[in-house]
């Protein structure tokens, strides 16, 4: 069980999205988050606007701010991306698209690339949509790999994939995919959605849990911690019961904070701030007992 | 209201295959349609090439000719997708214009007589008022470019999550001054016109002829408001149309119960 800290929590740019990289980067370090998981979406970063020396700025521009990328998130929920499609162009564009953002991560400077299972339509054979997936996904394991970027899978809502939603299709995945391929990311929101808790997936993934994203909700909604009605403190618990030592990112999103973003991720910032260092309460009492 | 000023969108179909969604146009005599123009439907996206692209197209313009589909407008989709035609990044900008002027091809080509446009936003950091220049400029090159293609732009005042250029009736009389062209024609966004409690007769008599539809994407059946505001609307326009366009998740899994409650609610509205 170990401590909670500020160093392991970082923040992602998509509660930024109306406002310009620079304002982004200025505004966290001020704030005093050392980290940050960049969302690649325009105006941030796109890959058809974006240049090699436009990703080197990117790159420089983090680290005068004195900032660690600790994760690289390109836009592949809303953007034309999904590599369990019926359609094998959209598919072999969709990977191809993942090799491309395995290059861009290590061109910025991170580690780690958030990968997400794709979609398959209401009306199909939804094992169709898993074989798909989880081809699409090796093929992934392996450029990753190749370029020495570690991939993480997220679990998504329903709505944004129907193949990885719960603990129990995210095991799905988890049985297909060796730990040397592809690990996981567990994001609060779908978890909460699903009725389960951080702790589920914990006791039965264990190390395989790679990246948190960490949001509060009703029980969706990319709140601001404090907003909804997780129990972050659970989630907490959950972190430090299991010694989690990997980042977890504070993915606030909802449109309503977007005209003053910097205010709305102090104010989530210093919510979490009064819980930490974290260290969790039910082992503690074990052991005095 | 009857059927005929209704327009339903393939919008809430986008995780439904193409096929099934044909089938409930058929099932449900669905004859006028907005085609939102998004993966995996159709988007310039999906294809590396033009020609990729032209085939998808024109099997599209066959397949809505043969089922007698009359294509109302073609929709880009406009919130999702990088564009923004306000960007302060030249870049950003030029690749926007040429998304659009890639679609109102596209209509050419399927004689479709509208396309939608959302005219941008400007960063929290950024002045507006050169954003809200970049936009004006954008859409009256758009707009000239149409025109030479017989094929008209509309613009919607949509809420300030997706376009803070055109997001209310005075930011849509003002960017309409500054465009200065009668060609740029106009959406009534019921949605946006019910959150600001703005009375429907303003965009109808400010912008007569060329208010060409009000659009909502609430289920109109279900929702008292908009449909007291399309009531409105239809009571000082009986020719004007409606657009619905069911865009959000709720809507995704089962489209068909809400295309359908819409349109056997159609006389009601």
């Amino acid at each position: 069980m170990i401590s909670i800290c500020e160093n392991q929590f970082s923040a992602m740019n998509l509660l930024y999205s109306k406002s310009s990289m620079d304002y982004f980067l200025e505004s966290i370090s001020r704030l005093g988050i050392k980290n940050i998981e960049l969302w690649g979406a325009s105006p941030y970063y796109c890959r058809l606007d974006t240049s090699l020396s436009d990703i080197i700025k990117i790159r420089r521009k983090i680290e005068k701010n004195n900032l660690k990328l600790v994760c690289f998130t390109p836009e592949q929920c809303i953007y034309p991306l999904n590599i369990a499609s019926n359609n094998r162009y959209i598919r072999n564009k969709s990977i191809k698209f993942y090799m491309q953002m395995a290059e861009v991560s290590g061109q910025l400077g991170t580690e780690k690339l958030l990968v997400t299972p794709g979609w398959c339509c209401y009306d199909e054979n939804l094992s169709e949509g898993y074989k798909r997936s989880e081809e699409s996904l090796h093929i992934i394991a392996e450029i990753t790999g190749k370029c020495g970027v570690e991939p993480v899978l997220e679990i998504l809502q329903y709505a944004e994939s129907n193949l990885m939603y719960n603990l129990e299709t995210t095991l799905w995945y988890a049985d297909r995919l060796k730990d040397s391929e592809m690990n996981f990311c567990i994001d609060t929101v779908p978890v909460r959605a699903c009725g389960q808790n951080l702790q589920n997936f914990f006791e039965k993934l264990g190390q395989r849990v790679r990246h948190v994203h960490l949001i509060d909700g009703t029980p969706t909604g990319h709140l601001v911690l404090g907003d909804g009605e997780h129990s972050i403190e659970e989630h907490l618990n959950a972190l430090s019961e299991n010694d989690y030592d990997g980042y977890v990112t504070l993915e606030f999103g909802s449109s309503v904070y977007m005209k003053y973003p910097e205010v709305h991720m102090q104010r989530g910032w210093e919510y979490l701030k009064k819980m930490l260092p974290y260290r969790a309460h039910r082992k503690c009492q074990e052991e005095i007992v | 209201m009857n059927r005929e000023n209704l327009i339903l969108s393939n919008s809430c179909f986008r995780r439904i295959t193409e096929a099934k969604w044909l089938n409930s146009l058929e099932r449900l005599n669905i004859k006028q349609i907005e085609f939102l123009a998004a993966s995996p439907y159709y988007s310039i996206f999906d294809y590396d090439t033009a020609q990729d692209r032209k085939k998808v197209l024109i099997n599209w313009r066959e397949v809505f000719r043969e089922k007698n589909i009359s294509v109302f407008s073609m929709v880009p989709e406009y919130h999702d997708y990088p564009v923004n035609l306000a960007s302060p990044d030249q870049k950003i900008r030029q690749r926007s214009i040429e998304y659009y002027l890639s679609y109102i091809e596209d209509a050419a080509e399927m004689d479709v007589a509208y396309v939608y446009v959302n005219p941008g936003w400007y960063t929290v950091d950024f002045t507006k008022e050169q954003c809200f220049q970049y936009a004006v400029d954008a859409v009256k090159y758009l707009s000239d470019e149409a025109k030479k293609r017989k094929v008209a732009l509309y613009i919607g005042a949509l809420l300030t999550e997706v376009t803070n250029i055109v997001h209310d009736y005075a930011s849509m009389c003002l960017f309409d001054k500054a465009v200065n062209k009668n060609t740029l024609l106009y959406a009534l966004e019921l949605d946006t016109a019910a959150k600001l409690e703005e009375n429907p007769a303003w965009y109808i008599h400010s912008f007569g002829e060329r208010l060409i539809c009000a659009r909502t994407s609430s289920d109109i059946s279900k929702n008292k408001k908009i449909m007291n505001l399309w009531k409105k609307c239809y009571a000082l326009n009986s020719g004007i149309k409606l657009a619905v366009n069911l865009d959000s998740q709720d809507y995704w899994e089962r489209p068909d119960e809400y295309m359908e409650n819409i349109l056997n609610n159609a006389e009601k509205l």
